[in-house]
């Protein structure tokens, strides 16, 4: 099986808080990877829940770039909402 | 007194509202993603141009309101249908500020909310709805719970049609094509004949873009008589659908909703089939028929209000979302 997904990429994301990496992580886990996607995509918090690790497994090159582009693009979304209200990211 | 925001972004526009539970519209903010002449919006430029602005689309908001975050109860966002990317620009910005502000979620059907929110602007009780956008054609009704689609497009929706025949014409995106084949349409004066496509309830609109792009091809066809040929057989099919759900329900009231809905000769046309039932037509302006965040608030508003909320490791969204899907808990 393993064979079926050789191309891999781990990206860990390390945040000031561990509130702050769990709001990323409670808002990115929700979008799953359609069930016969050729991409797969696993969440985690490392380190105390200040580590968002986001591991993606794809059948294909160009599906792991794409996958990574667009993941890329959410999570700087929900870190400049972050950003956008200083106040209640604490 | 309870507060809601709205996020839409299903389409090119993406557009955040608050409302009040007394119906009190508190903020409408939106901005269009308007691509050049001949092009249509392409779903991951969509989704970069929702990335760009929802956040200062957001502070605006809640600047013109006069609220802070603190003072809101909900947040709402638009669950589908609609396009992937674009839906999930929008919906990653309510997690996170749900979560933030420590607000709970309700997830909103795209068409729901503008059903809902075209009752709310225009006082109609119990409508049959035609909802015509550039994603969607349906002729809708209310009973027992549930918004029941009596007919709809078994191809393309009518805006499709516009949008299209925009493109090839070339004919400017902004502020939409839609409005700018209104301008056209009003100087034609010959009616080409375009494939009417009605069977039974339902409605169909790939052989009308057929046809104008092989008429438009001839050049022998002012671009105002293609956009006047398209809007009178359009209107009529959708006229006649409407006029049939009102005969079968009983209904004395039409409601028209979605971007398509914003077009006079349309109101005009559906005007002169309900004064003859001695009934009475309803519609909004630009700044509720077009997708805004307010639908989406105030229809959230009123699932809130009976106890609907979605745990946000189900705020997923979802490119297809039947009306029908939605259990209406709100009505009775």
């Amino acid at each position: 099986m393993a064979d079926e997904f050789p191309w891999c990429l781990t990206i860990d994301v390390p945040f000031p808080t561990a509130r702050l990496a769990t709001i990323a992580y409670n808002t990115l886990v929700v979008d799953e990877e359609p069930k016969k996607s050729d991409v797969r995509k696993t969440l985690q918090l490392l380190q105390n829940d200040t580590v968002l690790s986001i591991h993606f497994a794809a059948r294909e090159g160009r599906l792991l770039r794409s996958a990574t582009q667009s993941m890329m693009n959410f999570l700087r979304l929900t870190i400049d909402t972050m950003l956008a209200f200083p106040d209640y990211a604490r | 007194m309870t507060i809601a925001v709205g996020f839409e972004g299903s389409a090119n526009k993406l557009g955040i509202g608050i409302v009040r539970d007394d119906g009190i519209v508190l903020a409408n903010v939106r901005h269009t993603f308007v691509p050049p002449p001949g092009e249509g919006f392409l779903p991951r430029d969509t989704a970069k141009h929702h990335q760009q602005y929802v956040l200062s689309l957001l502070q605006q908001a809640l600047t013109s309101a006069s609220l802070k975050p603190a003072d809101i109860d909900v947040i709402c966002y638009t669950k589908g249908p609609g396009l992937g990317a674009p839906l999930v620009s929008a919906a990653v910005v309510a997690r996170t500020v749900a979560q933030l502000w420590d607000k709970p979620m309700v997830a909103v059907n795209h068409c729901i909310g503008h059903i809902e929110m075209g009752r709310l602007i225009t006082g109609a009780k119990d409508p049959v709805v035609l909802y015509v956008s550039g994603g969607n054609t349906q002729v809708i009704a209310y009973s027992m719970n549930k918004y029941r689609i009596f007919g709809e497009t078994i191809d393309i929706a009518v805006g499709n049609v516009f949008d299209r025949l925009a493109r090839v014409l070339n004919i400017s995106n902004d502020p939409s094509p839609g409005y700018n084949i209104e301008q056209l349409a009003k100087r034609g004066t010959t009616l080409l004949e375009l494939p009417y496509t009605v069977k039974g309830m339902d409605v169909a609109f790939t052989g009308i873009i057929g046809k104008l792009e092989t008429l438009a091809r001839t050049n022998k066809y002012t671009k105002e008589d293609l956009c006047f040929s398209l809007q009178e057989t359009s209107f009529a099919m959708l006229v006649e659908t409407t006029e049939r759900a009102m005969a079968h329900t009983g209904a004395t009231e039409v409601l028209i909703v979605g971007g398509v809905g914003c077009n006079k000769r349309l109101q005009e046309m559906m005007e002169v089939m309900v004064a003859e039932r001695n009934g009475k037509l309803y519609a909004t302006d630009e700044r509720f028929c077009i997708d805004n965040g307010v639908m989406i608030a105030w229809a959230g508003l009123e699932m809130f209000r009976v106890g609907v909320v979605t745990p946000l490791r189900e705020t997923w969204c979802t490119q297809r979302y039947r009306t029908d899907e939605v259990d209406v808990t709100w009505r009775d």
